[in-house]
């Protein structure tokens, strides 16, 4: 094995170690103590089969087994609960959710997990053919900020095929935008097979959508980066739940607020939905640093006797509201949200001016070095983040720049990048991006505008939303 | 008289079974974690790892009364749920031919060696598989690997040996 193999061994082992920390005690214990229930029915049905032969212990151990295979059956103690859900989302009944055995060996994340395993998802089993492909939107949970939706893609062609431009529809002026795609065994459909899929789409808070959507994709022969031949753009007009989770989605309003470093941070509202928890803030206008991120942001929920914290799932796009995963205690008595600090710097700070014809850089972080190339037309910045370690490489924000930049004139161009990479170099955690500079004409120096990069100021803090 | 004998052994029974059931589940839960870490790192999703720690519980509580030596039940226990994990991806497999590619939110990076270590690692035949990834990603000893596999130790490093050469080739 060479270093190099060595090394990239080596930083797959640390990743992956990094990513089994982040499933919850409470989650590990339920799958043990679900596990040891199921063993118990198994070893009951095989002793029924294998032993007396008693009608009753029989007629018992069938319905234990009955039980253990009803769709998302649980361990007894927590009957009660599923009840109270589906008490609580009379739209939907239970006959028309989703159920975690039809999706038995198809690895997805765990928010679609939870939200079919919760009996979340609505059953839609809507179908359109074109060209050979079947497409099947088959469930989909929506709150007031995001869908998940969950669909199959039959390939009848002679050839493997992707699909790119997923999102949904609900009408002109309808916000929605599409956030990712959890493709568990591939991207690919192979000829004759069928993936399934699962997507997640932003929604607009406070906007009232409609029942009439049309969930959109676009087929693509070849292979997942490696397109070939035409595209075949398919929809499934279907009918949304808009509502369907409302009556289980609790609102916290509060006005709770963290000092970091004198920097406040006020909490505003606590959102906690059957799908996701979302937690609206606003930084102090009057703070002295700029803000990008919150570090180690936790939720601590608690009930007279348990306590949950879910997982934090990431901050949403170009809005000051972090998203945790779902949680399931109910009857909730208390919540904290604390954070081990934030990323902040001075205003002043935030300005990297820089010939883009050179690539030097007459002001900014001295971590910040750049790179030109001529004849590509790209600029490279590489922004050297700090010690490697398993903190930072969790933590730290990314290195962003705003869409455009202000040339010596006071003219603005776009600013497109191209690709960033975040890379180990001598124990050092390196940013690199390439932006492609299209315009000839840039008068120099050009004003460049941080909008994210890792400054930690660690100031752990905690307070009591509820 | 002889009815409440026999409710009383019945409860006495139905205690001791709590009982054992309850020291089963503690000793698993003690292990929970690193038995998830395991299933991780052949799965890679949450959700499939934590189905095969539920899986590999279901097996060990059946499987139980086989096992004479106590000493041995952390091995024992990781044999289970590396078959488990086995048996999700043989289904992985058969639901889903090509090769494993995901494409990530539009804001997070891919990681390409990541891809190309999963390509070989499925490529791998699966005892040096095992031996490489007990030995890389969960830092066991060739000893520790030798009774979870249940090889002698020699057979382990040569595992080991033919493991890494075999992956170098497919990187």
């Amino acid at each position: 094995m060479t270093k190099r193999e060595e090394e990239k061994l080596a930083r797959d082992a640390e990743q992956m170690d990094r990513d089994s920390r982040q499933v919850g005690q409470m989650e590990l214990k339920e799958a043990v103590k679900k596990g040891i229930v199921q063993g118990r029915k198994r070893s009951a049905r095989h002793r029924t089969v294998y032993g007396t032969g008693a009608a009753a212990a029989a007629a018992a151990a069938i319905i234990a087994l009955s039980a253990s295979l009803m769709p998302g059956a649980d361990g007894p103690g927590e009957a009660s609960d599923r009840s109270a859900v589906t008490a609580a989302a009379p739209q939907v009944p239970e006959s028309a959710k989703e159920k975690m055995k039809d999706y038995r060996g198809i690895g997805m994340d765990s928010k679609y997990y939870k939200a079919i395993q919760g009996g979340h998802m609505s059953s839609l089993n809507q179908t359109v053919k074109k060209d050979g492909y079947t497409l099947t939107l088959r469930g989909e949970a929506m709150d007031e900020r995001r869908m998940l939706v969950a669909f199959s893609l039959k390939n009848e062609t002679d050839q493997p095929v992707f699909f790119q431009n997923t999102n949904v529809d609900f009408g002109t002026g309808i916000y929605t935008k599409w956030l990712s795609t959890d493709m568990a065994a591939s991207p690919n459909v192979a000829p004759g097979a069928t993936g399934t899929y699962f997507s997640e789409i932003q929604l607009s808070p406070g906007t009232n959508y409609p029942e009439a959507a049309t969930f959109q994709t676009t087929v693509v022969p070849g292979e997942f980066g490696k397109p070939v031949g035409e595209k075949t753009a398919m929809e499934v007009p279907f009918k949304a739940h808009p509502q369907a989770l409302n009556p289980q989605i609790e609102t916290v309003k509060t006005e709770a607020e963290l000092v970091v470093a004198g920097q406040r941070i006020r909490v505003e509202n606590l959102e906690i939905s059957p799908i996701g928890i979302y937690l609206d803030y606003v930084t102090d206008t009057a703070n002295d640093k700029r803000i990008f991120s919150l570090i180690e942001p936790k939720l601590t929920v608690k009930n007279k006797s348990q306590t949950e914290s879910p997982n934090f799932l990431g901050k949403e796009s170009g809005a000051n509201t972090l998203i945790f995963d779902s949680v399931k205690l109910e009857n909730r008595d208390s919540i904290l949200f604390s954070v081990s600090g934030i990323s902040a710097v001075d205003p002043d700070q935030t300005e990297l001016i820089i010939n883009t014809a050179t690539g030097e850089i007459l002001k900014g972080n001295p971590n910040i070095k750049a790179a030109v190339d001529p004849d590509k037309k790209t600029l490279e910045l590489h922004y050297t983040v700090g010690e490697y370690n398993d903190f930072v490489a969790r933590n730290a924000v990314q290195f962003n720049l705003g869409e455009t930049f202000t040339d010596a004139e006071g003219k603005a161009h776009k600013l497109v990048s191209n690709s960033m990479i975040r890379e180990k170099k001598e124990d050092k955690l390196v940013e690199s991006t390439v932006f492609k500079l299209e315009e000839e004409k840039i008068a120099q120096p050009a004003v460049l505008e941080i909008t994210a990069y890792w400054q930690p100021i660690m100031e752990p803090q905690e307070i009591e939303i509820k | 008289m002889e009815k409440a004998v026999e409710e009383a052994e019945r409860k006495e029974r139905g205690r001791s079974a709590n009982a054992e059931e309850e020291l089963f589940f503690q000793k698993i839960s003690e292990r929970q974690r690193k038995l998830y870490a395991i299933a991780f790192s052949y799965l890679r999703r949450e959700a499939d790892a934590l189905e095969a720690v539920q899986e590999a519980s279901c097996r060990a509580w059946i499987k139980r009364k086989k096992l004479n030596n106590p000493d041995v039940f952390d091995s024992w226990l990781i044999r289970i749920v590396i078959n488990c994990c086995m048996d999700e991806l043989r289904r992985r497999k058969r639901s889903f031919p090509a090769a494993e590619i995901e494409e990530k939110h539009a804001e997070e990076m891919r990681s390409n060696d990541r891809i190309d270590l999963e390509r070989a690692f499925e490529r791998m035949k699966p005892k040096y598989r095992h031996t490489v990834n007990l030995k890389y990603y969960h830092g066991m000893t060739t000893a520790e690997i030798s009774k979870v596999l249940g090889r002698p130790e020699g057979t382990i490093k040569t595992w080991l040996r033919e493991g890494l050469k075999q992956l170098r080739q497919f990187l």
